[in-house]
């Protein structure tokens, strides 16, 4: 089931051409057609297993070194084909920048996690190095919290710090699209609260797809939201129109919390 | 609130400009890098073939039926190597049977009590320490304590305490990270059943953590079937045109054994003819891999029948 | 049911038992180990001189030989006990005494060869007798010329014994002029034998003419003064650049067996680490699930060799190399020694270098890796940055373990370097080429070596003892710094 295309008066910033997705023959997406808008907030949301972490991860090839993983249709990002062939890893992750569901920052300091994209992938040193860590802070609202400490472990911080210290690892390196898994479920109510005002903020600048099993996180944080079931979208739209007037039953259901 | 000035989205193109020099140098630096470290993943495979391959190739024309089963003559110049072979396969049986059970309960003895006091975690350092400990020392110790304070003489009986003594530490450790590996999950249902504190550690914990001992214990033995050092002074010899003859008094009487064969064959060059140290070189690496092989047998058999 | 009841007893005690035994066991061993030491300090320390009288134009001038028409003679004086200093300088000696002098010098001379007439080694004697540092000696020498001795002056000559080196003596020794023979005018005489192992003085002749008149000669007295107690001398002694336990005046320095060891070590570990980590990464990072399989048996099989076979490697095929290329420049015999040594060592050790650091390099957690995949890093990036960061106190561990065992290792380094004790020697580059390539000796070859012809319970044997607690001290240090850090690295992540 094909989901509607791009809503028109969007730009996309990136879309999935019937891409499929089958680790050892299990099938986890099949034919997905999505658009995402620019500069807005999507948010995918749906039953556990229904794929959407498998979507995000498609879009920055996070799946390829899954062993047994079969990647058909195409994901275009600027019109091309990330999936095409002698395509440069490198610069796809850094215009597509991704956090997981649980914070990883390097052991290594505050400063060190932040600094280590710009000077790989753009050799900055000195005072511009300083500058964009902390640019990238500040776009976290992690910099008040730790401009004194830079120079402590990102270890020892505490778990939603530890998160905005990934998001502004994440955006030092310039990327357009910022990918989501579950930014929030692994930390406390405050910290959440935080990160998801944060998300609304990057949404003004950035293209930012969002998976949560939260529904009521969905509908406080994106503009557009996408609902999938046994790796087919089952609807998509924008998010009022999602949850207040769902046009399929499947939606209402979830939505309504008669399954989880 | 959320603080998101000074931030303006720089227009991509310029950061690509940035980045486009680095990644070139990025990826060709990342290219060398992974080949060299597949080329050493290479050589080292490499390495082991050409060893093996030499060792194969220079042993294997004196390996026959009369090698393996007949004594040597001619003063050690000519003949087999078969005193050497059941020198060694006696030590091994005796150390394995000693050993076993001191190790295999040492073991459970660490994993159940293991942190409970300053003691034990000192025990569990010493034995840590004691695995690492160069097995040149332990010949030292049995020399002292078994050959000359016992009074056993250089002699088997000597050998398998020393033997035995080398082998125990590595064997406390194996058997207690076996154990350590057995879920929780499986020990309190084993509690859960009502069976106490011993039973499940019996019944449950044991055969679950038992390829994993069995391993250990098989590897451990490989060492000091190949280890020319704990028998050095204590229980080796090495003229012997007898044939062995197992009786009572051999417990008392000093084995040939196939590393020191090789230890003083080198010793006393001219003596022994190269062919017979490569031949027995071989003879003495096919026993290693055999019971090598016989562990990794045992491992999967066991895995299949218990999981 | 009561029979279940009384096997799991039995489980039970036999638990406690075998852990009872660990214990005692490792007491023993730490015990032992101590104790047969103490055959070390009972070591005696000998010294020995060759004192002689002669003209000062004899004809082998830088021998000390005794002329045939001189005469000394010498006698024990009794032993220093007190390590102090008050003793009477001055006194004379008694007439027992020089009633007990024997001639040095057995002057049946019928002949003038003065090979003949060698001096004696003055102080055989003193080795007889067991001497502890804390003994000193003092012996008393007379020193006359006979009637027809003809030259103008005399000339008390000394030197070392052969194989005797004062520096590996723990006493002060001293020569020192008692009394000169009524009106003979002479400055007063003290030579430090440290200081001045070899060496001549002139003396105005002195003529005896008859037997009583012997004992009016030059009086001299040798001392060896204790300097310290005979443990610390013994460990002075050990710690020293020389190891000669068999010849006479025997010599316990392990220092060049620590050195070479060390060396070994070095050259060892430093070699494999690279390689054993590089293979480690390739293994962890880059490998496919299939070809892991396949290269944990091939690694097992090279830890299987036992290092005997290393040994014989190295020897047959190592070495004749290591021979062609630097045989003619440094005149070697073979190639053996510690750079072949260190070569087979590298290849011992590689095995467990690589299975420990691939074991490190799993137990960082995926998501880290996920990270920084996502962030764009290459793979090279990720081991570099991340990966062997994060990896650092199992790496540490591995590296230490490795250094333990092959610091341990005996058959390789007896095989591939049973040479004589060296010093290492690094002073120009051929020096160092040549400490690489010619055969030395390490701590534990050593001890295998010479147990075989030690005497049980002698100094000899306590020595061997006192390199194996060397050894084992190191290692276990080396081995509880890498207990430390795995701990430490389990916590970690």
């Amino acid at each position: 089931m094909t989901a509607t295309m791009a809503i028109p008066t969007q730009k996309t910033a990136i879309e999935t051409v019937d891409l499929s997705v089958s680790y050892n023959g299990k099938s986890a997406l099949r034919n997905v057609n999505l658009a995402f808008p620019e500069n807005a907030v999507t948010a995918l949301i749906g039953p556990s297993g229904c794929g959407k972490s498998t979507l995000l991860r498609a879009l920055n090839r996070m799946n390829d070194r899954i062993p047994g993983v079969d990647i058909r249709g195409k994901v275009l990002l600027n019109g091309k084909d990330i999936y095409a062939r002698g395509v440069n890893l490198t610069r796809l992750r850094r215009e597509v920048g991704m956090v997981f569901q649980k914070p990883n920052p390097f052991p290594m300091s505050i400063f060190e996690n932040v600094a280590l994209g710009p000077r790989l992938h753009y050799g900055l040193r000195g005072r511009a190095l300083r500058e964009v860590v902390e640019d990238a802070l500040r776009k976290a609202a992690l910099w008040d919290e730790v401009k004194d400490e830079l120079h402590k472990s990102g270890l020892a911080l505490s778990g939603g710090q530890q998160q905005r210290l990934c998001i502004a690892r994440m955006l030092a390196v310039q990327p357009r699209i910022l990918l989501m898994d579950e930014p929030c479920s692994a930390l406390d109510p405050i910290s959440t609260q935080k990160i998801e005002e944060l998300i609304i903020e990057l949404g003004k600048q950035y293209t930012v797809i969002v998976v949560t099993h939260n529904l009521q996180q969905a509908a406080r944080i994106s503009h557009y939201t996408g609902f999938l079931m046994y790796g087919e979208v089952i609807e998509w739209g924008e998010t009022r129109q999602l949850f207040e007037r769902p046009r399929r039953p499947e939606t209402e259901d979830y939505i309504r919390g008669r399954f989880g | 609130m959320i603080e998101a000035a000074r931030s303006k989205v720089v227009p991509v193109a310029e950061w690509e400009v940035l980045a486009a020099r680095q990644d070139v140098r990025r990826a060709r630096k990342n290219a060398l890098l992974t080949s060299i470290f597949g080329a050493v993943g290479l050589a080292t495979v490499l390495l082991v073939f050409v060893l093996v391959a030499i060792i194969a190739y220079k042993g294997a024309p004196t390996i026959s039926w009369e090698f393996l089963t007949q004594p040597p003559r001619e003063g050690m110049s000519a003949g087999g190597v078969a005193p050497m072979i059941l020198g060694s396969l006696l030590l091994m049986l005796g150390a394995f049977l000693l050993a076993t059970p001191l190790g295999v309960f040492g073991g459970i003895c660490l994993a159940e009590y293991g942190e409970r006091s300053r003691l034990m975690r000192l025990m569990h350092a010493s034995v840590a320490a004691l695995a690492g400990t160069p097995p040149i020392v332990y010949g030292l110790f049995g020399l002292a304590i078994f050959v000359l304070k016992f009074h056993f003489g250089v002699s088997l009986i000597a050998g398998w305490c020393t033997l035995t003594l080398f082998c125990v530490p590595s064997i406390v450790l194996t058997t207690e990270s076996a154990l350590k590996t057995v879920p929780a999950a499986l020990i309190d249902g084993g509690l859960a059943l009502g069976l106490s504190r011993w039973q499940t550690l019996w019944r449950i914990a044991l055969p679950y953590a038992l390829p994993g001992i069995l391993t250990g214990i098989i590897l451990s033995l490989g060492r000091a079937v190949g280890e020319a050092t704990p028998v050095l002074f204590t229980a080796s010899v090495y003229y012997s045109t007898a044939e062995m003859t197992l009786g009572w008094d051999t417990l008392r009487q000093p084995v040939a054994n196939l590393p020191y064969y090789l230890a003083e064959g080198y010793r006393q060059p001219g003596v022994v003819p190269e062919r017979l140290i490569w031949g027995a070189c071989l003879t003495l690496i096919i026993l290693t891999l055999l019971l090598n092989a016989g562990a990794i047998l045992i491992r999967s058999r066991m895995r299949r029948r218990y999981l | 049911m009561w029979r279940i009841r009384l096997f799991d007893n039995l489980v039970q005690v036999a638990t406690w038992a075998a852990g009872g035994l660990l214990l005692l066991t490792i007491v023993a061993v730490f015990y032992y180990l101590f104790t047969e030491s103490k055959y070390a300090f009972q070591r005696q320390f000998p010294f020995g001189f060759r004192i002689a009288l002669q003209p000062p134009h004899s004809e082998y001038r830088d021998e000390v030989s005794m002329d045939p028409t001189a005469s000394l003679l010498a006698t024990h004086r009794e032993g220093t006990d007190e390590l102090d200093d008050a003793e009477d300088a001055t006194r004379l000696p008694s007439h027992e005494e020089l009633m007990q002098m024997q001639s040095l010098v057995t002057a049946t001379a019928q002949t003038d060869d003065p090979n003949q007439l060698r001096a004696d080694a003055l102080f055989r004697d003193c080795m007889r007798a067991p001497k502890r540092a804390e003994q000193g000696e003092r012996f008393l020498l007379v020193a006359f010329a006979l009637p027809n001795y003809t030259a103008d002056t005399m000339e008390l000559a000394w030197e070392p014994d052969v194989s005797f080196d004062p520096a590996y003596c723990p006493y002060q020794l001293r020569l020192r002029l008692v009394r000169a023979p009524q009106g003979v005018q002479v400055d007063p005489i003290e030579i430090d034998l440290r200081r001045q192992p070899k060496g001549r003085i002139a003396l105005p002749v002195w003529k005896a003419h008859t037997q009583e008149e012997w004992l009016q000669g030059y009086l001299f007295e040798l001392e060896a003064r204790p300097t310290t107690s005979t443990t610390w001398a013994t460990l002075q002694q050990f710690l020293k650049p020389d190891w000669a336990p068999t010849i006479l005046y025997a010599r316990f320095g392990m220092l060049p067996l620590l050195l070479a060891t060390l060396l070994i070590t070095f050259l060892a570990v430093g070699l494999a680490t690279p390689l054993g980590l590089a293979a480690a990464v390739y293994l962890s990072e880059q490998a496919s699930p299939r070809i892991r399989e396949w290269f944990k048996p091939i690694l097992e099989i090279l830890a299987a060799i036992p290092t005997v076979v290393l040994g014989y490697f190295g020897v047959m095929l190592i070495a004749p190399a290591l021979q062609q290329l630097f045989g003619e420049a440094l005149q070697l015999s073979s190639g053996r020694g510690l750079l072949a040594t260190a070569l087979m060592m590298t290849v011992f050790i590689l095995p467990t270098v690589i299975s420990l650091s691939e074991d490190a390099l799993r137990a960082v957690p995926n998501s880290l890796r996920e990270g920084a995949e996502a962030l764009g890093l290459t793979l090279a990036e990720r081991v570099r940055l991340v990966l062997l960061p994060a990896a650092k106190s199992g790496l540490m561990a591995a590296g230490l373990l490795a250094i333990a065992r092959v610091m341990g290792e005996t058959m390789i380094v007896w095989i591939l370097s049973g040479g004589t004790p060296t010093m290492p020697d690094f002073s120009s580059p051929t020096a160092a080429l040549g400490t690489l390539v010619k055969p030395t000796r390490g701590i534990p070859d050593t001890i295998a070596i010479e147990m075989g012809n030690v005497e049980f319970e002698s100094p000899h044997y306590g020595h061997l003892f006192l390199l194996g607690l060397t050894l084992f001290v190191l290692t276990l240090g080396i081995n509880l710094l890498g207990f430390a850090y795995r701990k430490r690295a389990q916590v970690q992540l």
